[in-house]
């Protein structure tokens, strides 16, 4: 896999915007689950 | 129209300008960059016109003239990727490009390609900077007021400022990969980053060590401002003073002791697009930074 | 004020003459920490970047041991309410500040002695830069250790979380330290390396001078 990132350097801007954006997603995730929790708490 | 929204469209276009510009040089680049290393073929983009067999007249984007010997050309306007011979003083062609997009990124030495990453790495630490600055803010007012919602704020904006941080840490690091070998070097930036990582980290171990709601909260305060205090000298000063392989090390050859961001590296156009992922990392921080203190707020007051 | 914190530097002092406990731990710590780096080494020789940084990280995790106990003591003895009846929070702070530095001063010299005496390949070229070095290193080290000290007194789990939270401020200092040490032991003289003084100093008075100002919040319950 390195060889082919090595090779196509845009590939790796890209693997660095994925990483960036995998990190802030997961991040809005947890909120989302969070909030979910409590919007359950209200119901009971 | 709604914030969310507007983010969104904001960093459809922040990517699309950041993958779509091709890099160009210009023609003294390639003279200079022949003179260090003679196989770097530099793209440049340009016109071209025939002066006799195989002899064009070649003018760059910046308007430096040079003569251009290649066989088999087809388009007069593209990329043209570039070798220069210095005894003959001409330029040979070695690839060619069909460019349509008006815009062009500069060619920043040792990166090419790879320079776009300066529009996402770069815009993440500032913004984990941004968090932590925010985070000493509300320390500060806590620490004045005694309002728990100020303690709330700080944690919250320590966490998305440590998250940022973590990313741009784990992207420098891929960087660091493709252009210096290894994934890890102890160069001075990287050891910033990293100590600025652990201070971070024992903020959240000081917190989860106090039970007393509200001497967690003023002593946490306490150290939010302790630790922001020390991180402009991590990440403004001390890589700048010392040598080290980052761009804006103390030896670096072409932006020494600033960096392509502070100095001259980039075009005005590769500025654009930075600042526009600047505006787009720090709204988006603030989107999630306004969402985490209503869901903790709703869960103080549920508790 | 100044007078004051030397009467409260004066009563540290004699408390711990009268029962020697940090001071006597802090002994052992380096006795021991110094035997065993003999029997792992053995007669083997190791560089001059090693001796530096093994110096340092004993003198480092010595003062763990040691500059924490200034605020902690008081809080396990109970006499943190009578002092904070008798002066003012800045008083305080710079009498604990202080004792921490003599503290500190004395433990380096202390660590330099026996690691001179027993670790063999320790030779150091310029002994000027050496013992600056010393004096400005127990200067920053103290600096920030001392704020950091207030703060875990007041935690639950003061053992484990001092070195988690002084480590990483104390860190960039110990780098310039074990730097400056390397080039004593070369024997590079002090001009080449008095911006690296300048970066401790700096760094060291902007940490105390946040301190100070943070430490009325902490002290104040």
């Amino acid at each position: 896999m390195f060889s082919l990132l090595e090779q196509n350097s845009l590939f790796v801007v890209l693997l660095v915007v994925l990483i960036i954006w995998i990190g802030i997603y997961y991040e809005i995730i947890k909120l989302e689950k969070r909030l979910k929790k409590i919007e359950k708490k209200d119901e009971d | 129209m709604k914030l969310k929204y507007f983010i969104g469209i904001l960093f459809v276009l922040v990517i699309l300008l950041s993958f779509i510009p091709k890099i160009s040089g210009n023609l003294t680049d390639v003279k200079f960059y022949s003179t260090i290393d003679t196989t770097k073929i530099i793209p440049v983009k340009g016109v071209i016109s025939e002066i006799s067999n195989n002899l064009y007249k070649f003018i760059d984007k910046d308007g430096n003239e040079g003569r251009l010997y290649a066989s088999n050309i087809t388009n007069k306007e593209g990329i043209f990727y570039l070798k220069y011979n210095e005894y003959e003083n001409y330029f040979t062609l070695k690839k060619f490009e069909n460019n349509t997009f008006f815009i062009t990124f500069p060619f920043i030495p040792g990166l090419e390609e790879k320079a776009r990453i300066i529009l996402f790495h770069v815009p993440v630490a500032w913004v984990s900077v941004l968090a932590f600055l925010i985070s000493m803010f509300y320390g500060i007012r806590y620490l004045k007021s005694e309002n728990f919602e100020f303690d709330v704020k700080s944690v919250n904006s320590a966490s998305l400022g440590f998250l940022f941080c973590i990313l741009a840490t784990v992207t420098g690091s891929i960087w660091a990969r493709f252009n210096w070998g290894s994934f890890w070097n102890w160069d001075p930036r990287e050891t910033s980053i990293f100590i600025l990582l652990l201070i971070y980290a024992a903020y959240f171990a000081l917190r989860s060590a106090i039970e007393v709601e509200e001497k967690k909260a003023k002593l946490s305060a306490v150290y939010s401002i302790i630790a922001f205090v020390t991180v402009p000298f991590f990440i403004f000063i001390l890589p700048r003073i010392t040598s080290g392989l980052h761009p804006g090390s103390a030896d670096d050859v072409a932006s020494p002791g600033g960096g392509p961001v502070i100095k001259s590296g980039m075009s005005f156009e590769m500025r654009i697009v930075f600042f526009l992922s600047l505006i787009a990392f720090t709204l988006l921080f603030f989107w999630i930074f306004i969402l985490r203190n209503r869901v903790t707020e709703l869960e103080r007051k549920k508790i | 004020m100044i007078k004051e914190s030397f009467f409260i530097l004066k009563k540290d002092y004699k408390s711990e003459l009268r029962n020697r406990y940090s001071f006597n731990s802090l002994l052992l710590f380096v006795i021991i920490t110094i035997t065993i780096l003999l029997f792992s080494l053995g007669l083997e020789d190791i560089s001059l970047d090693i001796h530096a940084g093994l110096f340092w990280i004993i003198v480092f995790f010595a003062a763990t041991n040691g500059l924490s106990r200034t605020f902690v003591s008081e809080e396990e003895r109970g006499t943190t309410l009578v002092l904070k009846l008798i002066s003012e929070s800045g008083t305080i702070f710079l009498g604990k500040l202080l004792f921490n530095l003599c503290l500190m001063l004395l433990l380096s010299l202390f660590v330099f002695i026996l690691y001179l005496f027993f670790m063999n390949g320790f030779l150091i070229k310029n002994y000027f830069l050496f013992f600056v070095t010393i004096i400005f290193g127990s200067f920053g080290l103290s600096s920030a250790s001392t704020i950091i000290a207030a703060i875990i007194s007041k935690a639950s789990n003061k053992g484990t979380l001092y070195p988690i939270l002084s480590f990483p401020i104390l860190l960039p200092l110990l780098i310039i330290l074990i730097g400056l040490t390397k080039s004593s032991m070369i024997g590079k003289s002090i001009i080449n390396e008095l911006n690296q003084f300048l970066l401790i100093i700096s760094y060291s008075g902007i940490l105390i001078t946040v301190s100070f100002l943070l430490f009325d919040f902490i002290w104040k319950d």
